[in-house]
């Protein structure tokens, strides 16, 4: 494969499935300068993925894997490294967009903050309306696991949300 | 609120993005880690593999232009080729294993858990290697009769080789133990 090919896939996936990126640097990086080194990470490895693309998945549950693989390492990487780099020298390539964005949504963005690295994940996932068998596949665990965790994970954010009060 | 309504509120992002990105900057950003990684990559195992053949090759030439054959220098060459021979077989087996691993999260994780496993193995390998090579190094100089002196300032140098060695083993190590974790999580049934 070329590279004019490679980046004519990258420029498809970014323009149609961005937003699944987007989702993704939110959950796992806390502020704006994690999220610009993991959304940068991201993209390299979704462009190194491109090659082994062989359509057998559909684009976003290979996004997703990818995405989400290097999120997780990112994110156990991150709890101990400092960054050493100035803001000086750092190249931001991710801006947030000034929109008004729903104060529910805010909140349950925090609340899936609290979850650890692969609940999280399964999170994701499990909102963006995937079925047990497709995060099976996506996170290389039984559908019987999938299951029990989706179960901890629904109770856990039902009982939180019956404490949220929205608009008091 | 019930799991439909948490999922309705999630779904209502979908509609407008919360970033923007600078594509011109992200090409060019591409573009330099491509070329960085595919320097980085094999660094190491080169760098293992050529210096022990430098060092196997220079042991041979002082050998050959010597009068006074020392037995201790032809097995300090030997020594030399036979690790560059470890790092290569090691790492023909690292390239083939490469490709045995799914594609799922947890696959991903058991090839980076295997990749790091293999690099601390092979640290520990040089760092052990250094023993030998001190203790022959040692004997052939004491057995030329230098200076105590001489062997003394040697094997300090190979002490703090050897201790060096020791923390980027560690290094790996701690990474191995992370991802294993990361691994437990994922596959554990909770």
């Amino acid at each position: 494969m070329t590279d004019v090919e490679q980046k004519k896939i990258l420029d498809e996936w970014l323009s149609l499935h961005k937003g699944i990126i987007f989702k993704i640097v939110r959950v796992y990086a806390f502020n704006a300068m994690n999220q610009d080194d993991l959304f940068q990470e991201i993209v390299i490895q979704i462009w190194n993925s491109i090659p082994s693309f062989r359509g057998e998945s559909s684009v976003t549950t290979w996004l997703y894997r990818i995405s989400l693989n290097t999120a997780l390492k990112w994110a156990k990487r991150e709890q101990k490294h400092d960054h050493s780099e100035t803001l000086d020298n750092v190249q931001h390539i991710l801006l947030e967009n000034k929109i008004t964005t729903d104060e529910r949504l805010v909140w349950l963005y925090e609340e899936i903050h609290k979850l650890d690295e692969v609940d999280r994940s399964i999170t994701l996932l499990l909102l963006d309306g995937f079925s047990y068998k497709e995060m099976s596949l996506i996170l290389g665990i039984t559908e019987s696991n999938v299951g029990v965790k989706i179960n901890r994970i629904k109770k856990q954010l039902i009982s939180k949300s019956k404490n949220y009060s929205y608009g008091i | 609120m019930e799991f439909e309504e948490l999922q309705k509120i999630w779904d209502s992002q979908n509609n407008q993005y919360m970033y923007a990105f600078n594509q011109s900057a992200l090409y060019n950003l591409i573009e330099s880690k491509k070329k960085k990684a595919a320097r980085i990559t094999n660094l190491s195992e080169l760098m293992h593999i050529l210096v022990n053949m430098l060092a196997g090759v220079i042991y041979i030439v002082i050998i050959a232009t010597m009068t006074k054959k020392n037995m201790f220098m032809y097995v300090i060459a030997a020594w030399m080729f036979a690790i560059a021979l470890y790092v290569v077989i090691n790492r023909m087996r690292r390239i083939k294993e490469n490709k045995n691993f799914d594609i799922s999260i947890n696959g991903n994780l058991q090839h980076a858990i295997s990749l790091t496993t293999y690099q601390a193995n092979l640290s520990q390998a040089m760092r052990w290697n250094i023993l030998p090579v001190a203790i022959l190094v040692l004997v052939m100089v004491w057995d030329s009769g230098k200076s105590p002196l001489i062997i003394a300032a040697l094997f300090i140098c190979f002490l703090v080789a050897y201790l060096i060695s020791t923390k980027d083993q560690n290094i790996y190590k701690a990474r191995k133990r992370e991802l294993k974790i990361l691994q437990q999580k994922l596959e554990s049934e909770a």
